[in-house]
């Protein structure tokens, strides 16, 4: 690397820097007359080693020969300079050559009597700091117009001699070159702004590192700026909308929810539903990315295609999430940083109840409408209504709404006994908190410990609340990382991490649910405590609740669910020679679970039907649903994860021109899993979780997955090589290829040979591009292709296994179920390995210094895919084995676009915009073709419907008939119901005038067409921000442009889908009735769900699946707000601290979404209905981060 | 430079352990990693205890009162299977959700799939029984196990289906000619049910634990299908020998009767359907068991809540009963008529008043403030005195366990003389052998045998409704007095079991009982004259309740089989094969 400076001061501070590398880098050179010029380009490539010197001084046109063999670099400059008189100070890894002093003398005349002038000029000092308040070393300081320089030292401190009005350049590789004025100031502390354009950057890629200008595989690093200051509660947060084509999807706001990951959509297809997640490590390890501090990480990179995740093999098909955490800076001394917020959260977005009056009043109506009596369980609505209105008029004003005590006779009664209740509760109020409290914590200290080692430990903590007011779930986490670097030898150093994590999630025991816990689709409360009107007993007579949700939820115990998560991780890196470095690493991990849950028999009044003696005392009733009710359980889990690699890299540069690497290694993976359950029924005291304190039988089986007892066990292997060539850094190539294993396969098919490569052009190396390179900085082509094998394939795919499974019988006198086993799978000899190709083409593109493009088109095939053999009769009594039948195709694009610009040294603005779309279509699959089920041309995630036209009016209508020009859609009918004014009117596309499903196959579907698709499209992302004289401002926005649903059988979209008369929602006011003809819902009348009445047709009558009342989930989100203030430097160096920033953050702050949609369009979670789940939280806090 | 032979050997040394480590990790095995918690079929079948743990998935069969806290059982209701028209009902119970019969033929059917599954599992015990080590006597029972399996599952397949594919091998999925296989006979089905059955009553062990199927449970279960098929044969003009299959039925319930292992308990009826352990009822062949918390049902559940309202007794249900002089109610002076629910059940059969509770229970007036039906008669029959009816063990979902009876001693009496009935050689020792029996634990009168008539109370019985228009409207006719009164004695033995009902009117060609427009008494229930202020039950103009004004459903003779699953069909003719769909499908 050249720096065409005229001259290089260094302060005596600079040449007293020991610097380790210097002593262990060794040279071996063999060179007959060449210029030293071009010794030292070879020296540089070689090593680390950077030089700096003034080519006035240093005469590098000289021609030389020398030869060196693993020699110090001193001796190896010695040899370089022999007789030249120049002296080497060492800077890091940056070498500055100048003359020895003695040569002062040499200097020019005018030279000399410039320098006597500068002795009796102004003086300036001052620091010179990056963003992160780290000091910059090396940054050359010229004063404008002169050959006048100085250089920063190890402090970032710097003094030069100066004109008082004179300009100040300031400039350093990698950051921002910026002129200040003077203007007779003695000191200038200076920010330097990192270089927007980062050539130079180094990303993380499989097994190593590359130069970002040397990429071409589709890479893309996630700028951990989107970690920073933000409320998270895990890193999977971070991350969404962080990096196009890295999509993370929540289905609901549950605390402990887990996203579904991917990248680049769909991969695979296993049992019928479109899978194929990433691979994410940590450190090298898979790890879950909940389980890591977002604080604690470094750096993250995405590998998107074939070619640069084929490193890490048969677990990569669908691209490789690499995280690595931060290890100890190079500071001298030990230095520490805080950082912490702590904020509030509330719910972004809940159904609301319709008034009790509207609603029963509607509700009336529809039956009547039917001839029908509307109840919910035996009680009359006309008896509620009554009642309700009574309240209002007698009782309403006496009532605490948030006091739950209820009053026999005013709130509630028994009539003909039935329980009747009347009280209108402020069911949002009642049941949800207030800003709710969250925390933040993370403290740090990172430096050298002595000459040889340095050192990052962290200690973060985190707790969150849910939603609920009362007996919210909980959760908190510990992490502690050390990680400690230290050079063994010269050439040798070692890389030791600990990562330990805790996490406590806690939740009421769920009655709703048989498995005893919420989420997952296990019938959660909050699928109940919307089931019925505001007027149901959310409240409790006695001091005892009734058994509805509300109170449940209020009585239940908590069931502690704790993760500990311990890694260990050592890597040896030798140096064997200069070109050749062997690397040999180890991780365990380790992740223990322990879960209990505590349910207990809960006293409650019961309250559906004649619940309450005639006197009107009502009869308490031990309520608990489900037979597992009254149990503690026990589930504990550990897995274990081993990885070891060990590879070799060798890298020379012949000539210039030609630089090669080639890198070799084995990997390994072996990992084993455990888990025990157990369960004793009768507790004796429902507040403690323990087995010893129960006195029912104990048992260890259960119907839960995710605490049966379970032992599971994989392991995989691979030889793999990467081979990279350039010539003259224009012409870029790569080749990658693994020999992989894995015990997922039957042995005589458990390694599979998968080859990639890829090709780079950076353009703007061209001779051609020179006249234009101040406007195009960079410019590279890449393309890509390579197949990958894809191990996660349906497991017990490929032997005969019979799973153990209980029979519903109790013989031979045993008192629990008999143990049985199914018959064994139907497999197949034939099955082989599914391979995934990616062929990707990209261009990046850096202009003017301030923007920064990246675009990439990709198309990936995933072939071979095991899809249900030719089906085969019932009668033959199993399902037919699977087949390599299937194959999927996905393509898309993804855009980045970065800006960013430094105006004034205090005024620096940012923006990013990204964007990414993928779409999967089924190739190749062996069925028939029926359009519920996989068939060649189908569109993972399409939703088939009929087109609405509108609603239907009196018009349409004459004796009861509906006009005879319209469709006839009374196939569609279901049950008593016939088609009328104010129900939906669907369109003909087929034109036979009649509306039907077809056979519901796609080559006879009728007028059902693709309406839509629930997968998300055109997912984007833009950032803006900047820094204005120490304020900062970050600006997230992200969301989805595309993504529908069918609303299911949900009350909450379309009423009574359920078919009952039990309750409506505020957005459902919108109903059609002969007064109200232009309204959204039609007509009310009971559905009975929305099961596959129809062949292809989905639903019956006004609900089925429509485009009128598809669901539109798109939107967009301000999902991050942050406004900080740092505080001036001169201010808090007296202090001796570094850094002090304050901020303001807010998280999901605003949504935009449909106006049709009544939830929060994240949430597609079914916690007993679709869309009656957990709210994302929006949360705000007020954070800070002290340096010291 | 001093140290460079020093850091060289150091070098290599490291070289050296991580070769070392690498080739610790390259042993071919590293990568054998086969399933932890399961077997395979290569290694499962190494002794009896295996054998054992496989059947008992074929217990699963047995519904019960519902599987692990299941609500569908083959009493009180039932419904098989995710398709409308599986849902079995009969004319004795009115079920609180109308139902009607099914509009057409669905593209599948679980059940078919189920029993095809379970044919499967037989077929592969049949095939590796031969290599377990075990004993001779151990391979000849659990061989007569995997039979009888297979038979009870091609029973089911016959009541539903009638002649289905007869699949007997275990088949590779290769073997398409095997599995292909059209429809046979329904005499083919049939036969080969009785061979498996007659074969599994020569291996079966007498005794292999409680629970646990043995010999009589495979005389039972032949004496059943026999019944069924000589029955169904005759009243379906079959061409078949009847009474081929009604000797069979007599034989193996007279297998049963004789052995002298069984005997009825005195004052048990009740006691087969509301105990918590029917272990040691010697009236038991087979019953499923129970138990708390571990396995339980709902059918107490939902006799015992109220929402919104029970299925209940049907008038014609309830008059069927005798009056204690063995009479029918047409006939008997003692019958004190329907006005009030203590004159139904004045001097009536004692199995009415263990049906169901001694008051009504209706919207707006509630049995025990609690119980409300869709007739007004409350079923009782599932209770258990002993036992709060407001107990959440009775009361909530999913938490019952009393014990189900599967094959009992007194269908095995009513088989054999119903066989013996429908051949004519039934004796007044028969009669008194069984059905007397059945009849004095119940408090009714004996039947009198008296040449083609019969009597009780010295009467001879003169049923109007056995010559009643419906009778006549029914394919299977006005049968002669003595099988009437058989008929009469096993509705109200069985009264609970759903399952058999349904059974018996497909056998007896008697679909039409169901038929609301020819037999309105099945719509209507208790007699209350007039609403009560503040109930919103519904009446008919005589006063009865009758819970569904306006819904009606007709028989039509296809309901007798059920429509063969369409993809099957499809399958079928896919490949050039034929499965034939059954008439009027």
């Amino acid at each position: 690397m050249k720096l065409t400076v005229f001259l290089l001061f260094l302060s005596f501070s600079l040449l007293q820097a020991a610097d380790s590398y210097s002593q262990t880098a060794s040279i071996s050179l063999k060179v007959n007359n060449e210029t030293v010029q071009t010794v030292l380009d070879e020296i540089e490539a070689q090593s680390e080693f950077h030089f700096f010197y003034n080519n006035k001084q240093i005469d590098t046109k000289r021609i030389i020969s020398v030869e060196c063999s693993d020699d110090n670099i001193f001796e190896v400059l010695d040899e370089i300079f022999i007789g030249a008189d120049v002296e080497y100070q060492v800077m890091d890894r940056n070498i500055v050559l100048t003359l020895k002093k003695n040569h002062e003398t040499v200097l020019p005349a005018a030279d000399i009597l410039q320098a006597e002038q500068q002795q009796t000029e102004h003086k300036v000092t001052g620091v010179i700091t990056d963003a992160y308040g780290e000091p910059v070393i090396g940054v050359t300081i010229v004063e404008e117009g002169s050959n006048n320089v100085s250089v920063s030292d190890l402090d970032g401190r710097y003094t030069i001699k100066t004109q008082p009005n004179a300009n100040l350049v300031f400039s350093c590789i990698g950051f921002v070159t910026q002129t200040i004025p003077v203007n007779s100031r003695g000191v200038i502390d200076l920010l330097l702004k990192e270089d927007a354009v980062l050539l130079d950057d180094v990303v993380v890629v499989g097994f190593g590192t590359q130069v970002r200008a040397n990429l071409t595989g589709a890479v893309s690093t996630v700028d951990t700026k989107v970690l920073e200051d933000r409320p998270l509660s895990d890193l999977n947060q971070g991350l969404q909308g962080a990096s196009p084509g890295l999509s993370i999807i929540y289905s609901s706001g549950q605390l402990n929810g887990e996203p579904t990951i991917n990248i680049r959509g769909t991969g695979t297809i296993i049992d019928g539903a479109a899978s194929g997640g990433p691979l994410i490590l940590v450190d090298g390890i898979p790890t879950s990315m909940s389980m890591v501090n977002p604080d604690d990480v470094e750096s993250i990179s995405v590998l998107k295609d074939a070619a640069s995740a084929s490193i890490y093999g048969a677990r990569a098909a669908f691209g490789v999430v690499l995280i690595t955490t931060k290890k100890g800076s190079d500071n001298d001394e030990i230095k520490f940083s805080y950082s912490g917020s702590v904020g509030f959260s509330n719910p972004t977005k809940l159904i609301q109840h319709m008034e009790p009056i509207q609603e029963l009043t509607a509700i009336i109506s529809a039956a009547d409408a039917r001839g029908e009596e509307s109840e919910s369980w035996g009680a009359y609505h006309k008896q509620n209504i009554i009642g309700v209105q009574r309240w209002y008029d007698l009782y309403a004003d006496k009532r605490d709404p948030m006091d739950l005590n209820m009053i026999y006779g005013e709130d509630f009664e028994n009539v003909n006994g039935t329980t009747y209740f009347y009280r209108v509760w402020d069911v949002e109020k009642l049941m949800f908190g207030r800003n709710v409290p969250n925390t933040n914590h993370s403290f740090r200290l990172s430096g050298k410990m002595g000459e040889r080692s340095s050192i990052m430990a962290s200690l973060g903590y985190s707790n969150r609340q849910g939603v609920m007011r009362e007996n919210p779930e909980h959760m908190s986490r510990y992490n502690f990382t050390v990680n400690v670097n230290t050079e063994l030898a010269k050439w040798l150093t070692a890389d030791i991490r600990v990562m330990a994590s805790r996490q406590d999630y806690e939740e009421p025991y769920n009655y709703m649910s048989s498995a005893g816990y919420s989420g997952f689709g296990n019938n959660g409360y909050f699928g109940h405590i919307y089931r019925y009107g505001a007027y149901a007993p959310y409240g409790t007579y006695k001091g005892v609740g009734f058994g509805f949700a509300p109170s449940y939820l209020r009585e239940a115990n908590l069931g502690l669910r704790r993760t500990d998560y311990l890694r260990l991780s050592a890597k040896l890196q030798a140096k064997v020679t200069k070109n050749l470095t062997v690397t040999a690493e180890y991780s365990i991990g380790q992740n223990y679970m322990n879960w209990k849950l505590n349910g207990g028999v809960l006293n409650m009044w019961r309250y559906q039907g004649a619940m309450v003696d005639p006197d009107g005392t009502p009869v308490p009733q031990g309520a608990t649903p489900g037979s597992n009710g009254d149990a503690v359980k026990i589930s504990n889990s550990n897995e274990s994860t081993n990885v070891f690699n060990a590879y070799a890299k060798y890298s020379k540069r012949f000539s210039t021109d030609h630089n090669f690497s080639a890198q070799l290694g084995i990997n390994t993976e072996w990992s084993e899993f455990q888990r025990s359950y157990s369960a004793r029924h009768s507790l004796l005291d429902p507040t403690k979780h323990e087995i010893d304190l129960a006195t029912g039988t104990q048992y260890s089986t259960t119907t839960s997955s995710r605490m049966a007892p379970a032992h599971t066990h994989y392991s995989i292997a691979g030889l793999f090589t990467r081979i990279n060539y350039d010539y003259q850094g224009k012409y870029l190539v790569e080749f990658n290829a693994r020999h992989d294993g894995s015990s997922k396969f039957p042995r005589k098919s458990q390694w599979g040979f998968f080859p990639s490569g890829s090709l780079g052009w950076r353009v703007s190396e061209e001779s051609f591009m020179k006249p234009l390179a101040k406007t195009v900085n960079n410019m590279k082509i890449r393309i890509s292709a390579g197949t990958i094998g894809n191990q996660r394939v349906r497991s017990n795919a490929f032997e005969a296994v019979m799973q153990g499974t209980n029979a519903y019988w109790l013989g031979n006198g045993s008192t629990t179920q008999n143990l049985t086993y199914d018959l064994p799978y139907t497999t197949s000899d034939r099955l082989t390995w599914e391979k995934v190709t990616t062929y990707d083409v990209g261009l990046d593109l850096s202009l003017f210094n301030m923007f920064d493009i990246s675009a990439d088109w990709f198309q990936r095939n995933t072939s071979c895919m095991l899809a249900p053999g030719e089906t085969l009769p019932e009668v033959f009594g199993a399902s037919a084995p699977l087949t390599n039948a299937g194959n999927l195709r996905t393509r898309g694009y993804e855009l980045t676009l970065n800006y960013n610009k430094v105006i004034t040294n205090n005024v620096t603005i940012f923006a990013s915009v990204g964007f990414a779309d993928s779409k999967s279509v089924v190739t190749s699959w062996s069925s028939a073709g029926v359009i519920d089920d996989m068939y060649e041309g189908k569109e993972i995630g399409e939703i088939w419907g009929l087109t609405s036209e509108r609603l239907l009016q009196e018009s349409d209508f004459s004796n009861g008939q509906m006009n005879p020009a319209l469709p006839d859609q009374s196939g569609l009918e279901r049950g008593v119901f016939q088609y009328g004014p104010g129900d939906v009117l669907y369109k003909d596309l087929d034109g036979d005038q009649i509306i039907t499903g077809g056979k519901g196959t796609y080559d006879d579907h009728g007028d059902l067409t693709r309406i839509g698709n629930s997968l998300p499209r055109y997912e984007y992302n833009f950032r803006i921000g900047g820094e204005f004289y120490g304020f900062d401002l970050n600006v997230f926005f992200q969301g989805v442009g595309k993504r529908e649903l069918s609303g299911g059988s949900s009350d909450v979209f379309m009423p009574f889908q359920r078919g009952y008369y039990d309750v409506l929602y505020a957005h459902q006011a919108d109903y059609w009735t002969p007064q109200n003809t232009d309204a959204y819902y039609p007509r009310l009348w009971r559905y009975f769900g929305a099961s596959n009445a129809f062949t292809g047709v989905y639903g019956s009558n006004n609900s089925i699946v429509q485009t009128r009342y598809l669901l539109n989930l798109a939107y967009l989100r301000l999902k991050n707000l942050t406004i900080g203030y740092t505080v001036p430097k001169n201010i808090i160096r007296k202090i001796k601290i570094d850094k002090i920033r304050v901020y303001l953050t807010g998280e999901n702050l605003f949504t935009i979404q449909d106006k049709h949609l009544p939830v929060d369009p994240e949430v597609t979670q079914t916690e007993h209905m679709l869309g009656r789940s957990f709210p994302l939280q929006k949360t705000i806090a007020f954070g800070l981060q002290v340096n010291f | 430079m001093k140290d460079m032979k020093t850091i060289f050997l150091n070098k290599i040394k490291t070289l050296i352990a991580v070769a070392i480590l690498i080739t610790t990790f390259s042993c071919k095995d590293f990568l054998t990693k086969p399933p932890l918690t399961d077997f395979t079929d290569d290694n499962f079948w190494t002794a009896e205890a295996n054998v054992r743990t496989f059947a008992w998935g074929l217990y699963n069969t047995y519904y019960g009162y519902g599987r692990g806290g299941g609500q569908f059982g083959e009493f009180y209701w039932q419904q098989e299977g995710n398709q409308s028209y599986e849902m079995k009902y009969t004319e004795d119970l009115l079920n609180s959700t109308f139902l009607g019969f099914p509009g057409g033929a669905t593209t599948s059917n679980s059940m078919w799939q189920r029993y095809y599954t379970d044919i499967r599992k037989a077929n592969l015990m049949l095939a590796r029984i031969p290599d377990v080590e075990m004993s001779e006597e151990a391979k000849n029972h659990w061989t007569g196990v995997a039979k009888f399996f297979r038979a009870n599952s091609y029973f089911a397949l016959l009541s539903s289906w009638g002649g289905v594919p007869l699949i007997l091998e275990y088949n590779s999925p290769d073997d398409l000619d095997n599995i292909y296989l059209p429809r046979s006979s329904r005499q083919d089905v049939a036969n080969q049910i009785i061979k498996d059955l007659e074969d599994a009553a020569g291996l079966l062990r007498s005794n292999d634990g409680e629970c646990a199927v043995n010999q009589y449970c495979a005389y039972a279960l032949l004496a059943r299908v026999a019944l069924f098929e000589g029955t169904f044969v005759k009243y379906h003009n079959s061409s078949s020998d009847a009474n081929a299959y009604l000797k069979i039925a007599e034989e193996a319930a007279g297998a049963v009767i004789h052995s002298g292992k069984y005997a009825l308990v005195s004052n048990g009826y009740k006691d087969k359907y509301n105990s918590d352990n029917l272990a040691g009822n010697s009236e038991m062949i087979l019953y499923k068991h129970y138990e708390k918390n571990v396995m339980t049902h709902t059918v107490q559940a939902y006799t015992h809540c109220s929402a919104p309202a029970l299925h209940g007794p049907t008038k014609y249900a309830v008059e069927s009963f005798v009056c204690t002089d063995g009479l029918p109610i047409g006939q008997s002076p003692l019958y004190q008529g329907d006005k009030g629910i203590e004159n139904v059940r004045a001097h009536r059969d004692g199995r009415l008043q263990d049906i169901m509770f001694d008051q009504l229970g209706y919207y707006g007036v509630p049995y025990q403030d609690l119980l409300v039906s869709s007739t007004g008669y409350v079923t009782s029959i599932f209770d258990n005195p002993a036992k709060n009816i407001k107990d959440p063990d009775v009361t909530m979902d999913a938490r019952n366990y009393i014990d189900a009876p599967i094959y009992t001693l007194s269908e095995m009496y009513l088989i054999y003389a119903e066989a013996k009935a429908e051949m004519n050689t039934l004796t007044q020792t028969d009669m008194d052998a069984t059905i007397n029996l059945l009849r004095s634990r119940a408090g009714v009168a004996p039947l009198e045998l008296r040449g083609s008539e019969i009597a009780a109370s010295g009467i001879v019985i003169d049923d109007p409704t056995r010559t009643s228009a419906l009778e006549t409207i029914t394919q299977g006719g006005i049968v002669n007095p003595v099988v009437w009164e058989i008929r009469r004695e096993r509705r109200a033995e069985l009264i609970g079991w759903v399952h058999l009902r349904h059974m018996d009117l497909d056998r007896w060609a008697k679909g039409e009982y169901m038929s609301t427009t020819l037999n309105p008494d099945v719509m209507l229930g208790a007699w209350i004259g007039s609403v009560p202020e503040g109930s919103t039950i519904k009446i008919n103009p005589d006063g009865y309740i009758n819970f569904f004004p306006g819904n009606s459903r007709t028989f039509e003779d296809k309901y007798y089989l059920d429509p063969i699953p369409l993809d099957e069909i499809i399958l079928y003719e896919n490949k050039g094969k034929e499965l034939a769909q059954n008439p009027g499908w």
